[in-house]
């Protein structure tokens, strides 16, 4: 399969390529995950180095590099990385999810939805019902799962939820058990 | 787009002072972007170092060359080219050192059963479903599902099919799909899938398919 041309990239990822050739492009990319994941990274490293916070950073390089420096045409600048090189990232306790919605009595409860916990790659939601029964499970990399219509929630009838947060290898965090009641609409 | 100052520069140095002068100053203006391609890539400093040692020695070689591929037809950005050239010469250059990662699980297998479950019905949990030692009528079905589940697939415009490659075979969450696609919000992208997921289930239904149980 022949790959995108970094100008095709560029100019997907910034929105300013014409309709069928967006269209061709989406084919190319439902189908190629070379240049599928190229786009994912390439949006999410413009979209960080047009952040203000990244201005600011300063980078330096040493100056002692590999042998390609004796290609290079001009002096190296010594410039120097601020970011600490740790061995292992810092164990820090994390903040665990809020719930957002549904919490107390509600009309409808088409989704549930929750806080970000920064660091965490991925979440666990369970649905109860008052006997603390489990009544449904998901796992997700979002903060926000719809319901299934399958589930058949009654009216008047009492259902908790919580939502565990992974931050790291095996490690969870967890939300407050939350109460939600469907209301009659009537 | 007309080529950005220090680019512009850089194509009409001529040779010695001035070609270092300029080639200093297009350093100086796109080191932090070319710095942030070595870190998506490497995860250690030397290793990014060694990354970015390698992008500029590429980006100087032959005359420029590869600068000189940026065709300022008024589309892309020169910044946005650029970090799609660094990260192909990181990524060969990080191959080229420890070569090719593979894959920890088949992602195919994977990514068909997570489609099959959120296309039809209840949320099952994936890990309940049979593997690949499971009976013959069990193995019929699901080559019956996910052929119809593939040609319900192939209906779709082009980039409905994008957004649930993204979600389901990546596993990338809603937030990071809104970025890549320009849908406002992650709720955007939600609602797009839910109408998506609709139609799919619709067609899947009128193939005879109820119960997405293999």
């Amino acid at each position: 399969m022949t790959h995108l041309d970094p100008a095709i990239i560029a100019a997907y990822v910034e929105r300013v390529i014409s309709g069928d050739e967006r269209a061709r492009v989406d084919t190319h990319l439902a189908e190629c995950d070379e240049c599928r994941r190229e786009v994912v990274a390439v949006s999410d490293l413009v979209r960080r180095a047009r952040t203000p916070a990244w201005r600011s950073a300063r980078v330096i390089i040493p100056l002692a590099a590999a042998a390609g420096l004796l290609l290079v045409l001009s002096p190296w600048r010594v410039i120097r990385d601020i970011e600490p090189a740790h061995r292992e990232p810092a164990v820090i306790a994390s903040q665990p999810p809020t719930v957002r919605a549904p919490m107390g009595p509600v009309v409808e409860a088409p989704s549930v939805i929750w806080s970000e916990v920064r660091g965490a790659n991925r979440y666990r939601v369970t649905l109860y019902d008052s006997t603390g029964r489990v009544l449904w499970e998901a796992a997700t990399t979002d903060t926000l799962v719809a319901l299934p219509d399958s589930l058949a929630l009654r009216h008047d009838a009492r259902y908790f939820w919580r939502v565990h947060a992974r931050t790291g290898f095996d490690r969870w965090t967890e939300s407050n058990l939350v109460e939600f009641r469907l209301m009659d609409r009537r | 787009m007309p080529l950005p100052p220090t680019l512009d520069r850089l194509f009409r140095a001529g040779s010695g002072a001035e070609r270092e002068e300029a080639w200093a100053a297009f350093v100086e203006e796109y080191s932090r972007l070319l710095m942030s391609v070595t870190r998506n890539v490497a995860r250690d400093v030397d290793a990014r170092m060694d990354g970015y040692a390698y992008l500029l020695d590429r980006l100087q070689a032959d005359d420029f060359a590869r600068l000189r591929g940026y065709a300022a037809d008024g589309r892309a950005r020169f910044s946005t080219w650029l970090v799609v050239v660094a990260q192909r010469l990181c990524i060969d250059f990080h191959r080229s050192r420890y070569g090719r990662t593979r894959e920890a699980q088949d992602p195919g297998e994977r990514a068909a059963r997570r489609q099959l479950h959120d296309l039809v019905g209840d949320v099952i949990d994936i890990e309940a479903l049979p593997g690949r030692t499971s009976s013959p009528d069990l193995v019929v079905r699901r080559a019956e599902l996910t052929a119809a589940l593939a040609t319900a697939l192939g209906h779709l415009d082009p980039s409905d099919r994008l957004l649930l490659t993204l979600r389901f075979t990546d596993d990338l969450p809603a937030s990071r799909i809104a970025q890549v696609m320009s849908f406002p919000t992650q709720f955007h992208v939600y609602r797009k899938l839910n109408r998506i997921l609709a139609r799919l289930k619709e067609e899947l239904r009128g193939r005879g398919i109820q119960d997405p149980a293999p």
